[in-house]
């Protein structure tokens, strides 16, 4: 039996999107044990520090978000972290002052997303362009909390940057624990 | 098409326990190429942590370097010549928010050579932290058939421990 699904692919088209919804309506299936998605990102900033914000449900609540982070930016390791927020700040996305054609590489990890209790998310990340000179280089590991009991419906990834440009991608696979 | 990621165990905690034990009397498949194990524990109270051991192996043929986050500064750590594998050996496990933990096991059934692994783990709470960590098993090679998890004190009703197997076919 199969335990490691697709449920949804999306990939940016021309001229770019604000943000990467998975789910919309409410749509993603109750009958999976954990999920996983997997992204390539990449925006049109050029700023120096470009995070990927992770958000659930709509969400339902501004303040049920939290995290905790350890990166890596050239040879400085460090942590940061925030709470009572309105999302997970989680990875990066390359910017588009960096090499052009990279894209960032993410997982992020949500056991139990059906079930009645807070929702803890795993995420990897990182980005890798051949250059620091935009500062954007960096690889990431995130803890983070949604403080909500509801089953995880939908998610909408969005971005420091105005949009996620042409052919980033998410894929959301489910898996099957029976 | 070829399945090629199965879920080999599976438990949700009914009670609360000091260890768990997946693959008990040695019966992880060797018919996989790598495993993976998701599991997402609770704690009998806020203060306690865990280990892991493969194959009941109780000397000093664990070592790990690993890397860790609170929110404010990021720090590292090794231990050698131990005889598990600590988890997060700075942090705990949390009553009521499960950590998120997955851990590869590459190329487990092998006879030849020392058993690495990669693990992380992260638990958004104040005073916990996420964390990334490889370790080696320096047994006489030998393929990995059970795994063990013991908690200084338990892991509570809720906590969840999933084993899967990915063939490379």
């Amino acid at each position: 039996m199969a335990t490691y699904q697709l449920i949804a692919a999306y990939e940016v088209g021309a001229g770019g999107q604000s943000s990467i919804t998975i789910g919309s309506g409410g749509t993603i299936p109750q009958t999976y044990t954990d999920l996983i998605l997997k992204c390539s990102l990449r925006n049109n900033t050029g700023i120096s520090y470009n995070t990927v914000k992770l958000s659930f449900n709509g969400s339902p609540s501004g303040s049920s978000y939290s995290f905790r982070t350890l990166y890596t930016i050239g040879t400085t390791t460090s942590s940061y972290g925030g709470s009572s927020g309105s999302e997970i700040v989680a990875g990066g996305s390359v910017s588009s002052g960096n090499t052009s054609s990279t894209f960032s590489n993410a997982e992020f990890y949500i056991p139990n997303y059906a079930g009645s209790t807070n929702k803890s998310v795993s995420c990897d990340s990182v980005t890798e362009a051949n250059s620091s000179t935009n500062g954007n280089i960096f690889n990431n590991l995130t803890a983070g909390l949604f403080a909500n009991t509801s089953p995880i419906t939908s998610i909408v990834l969005t971005s420091d940057a105005s949009s996620f440009v042409q052919y980033s991608t998410a894929y959301l696979y489910g898996v099957k624990n029976a | 098409m070829t399945v090629t990621y199965e879920v080999i165990s599976s438990e949700t905690l009914g009670s609360a326990q000091s260890s768990v034990t997946i693959g008990s009397g040695g019966t992880i498949p060797q018919t996989y190429t790598d495993l993976v194990l998701v599991y997402a524990p609770l704690g009998s109270t806020n203060t306690v942590t865990h280990s892991m051991r493969v194959n009941g192996d109780t000397a000093s043929n664990y070592s790990l370097t690993g890397m860790r986050g609170d929110g404010s500064s990021g720090t590292s750590y090794r231990a050698s010549n131990a005889t598990s594998w600590t988890m997060y050996p700075n942090d705990y496990d949390n009553t009521t928010v499960p950590n998120v933990i997955t851990v590869n096991f590459q190329n487990y059934t092998n006879t030849t050579s020392y058993k690495n692994i990669l693990w992380r783990a992260g638990l958004s709470a104040s005073g916990y932290g996420v964390s990334a960590q490889v370790g080696l098993w320096r047994k006489t090679p030998e393929g990995i058939t059970s795994i063990t998890l013991t908690s200084t004190g338990n892991f509570a009703i809720g906590s969840t421990f999933s084993l899967y197997g990915i063939k490379a076919e």
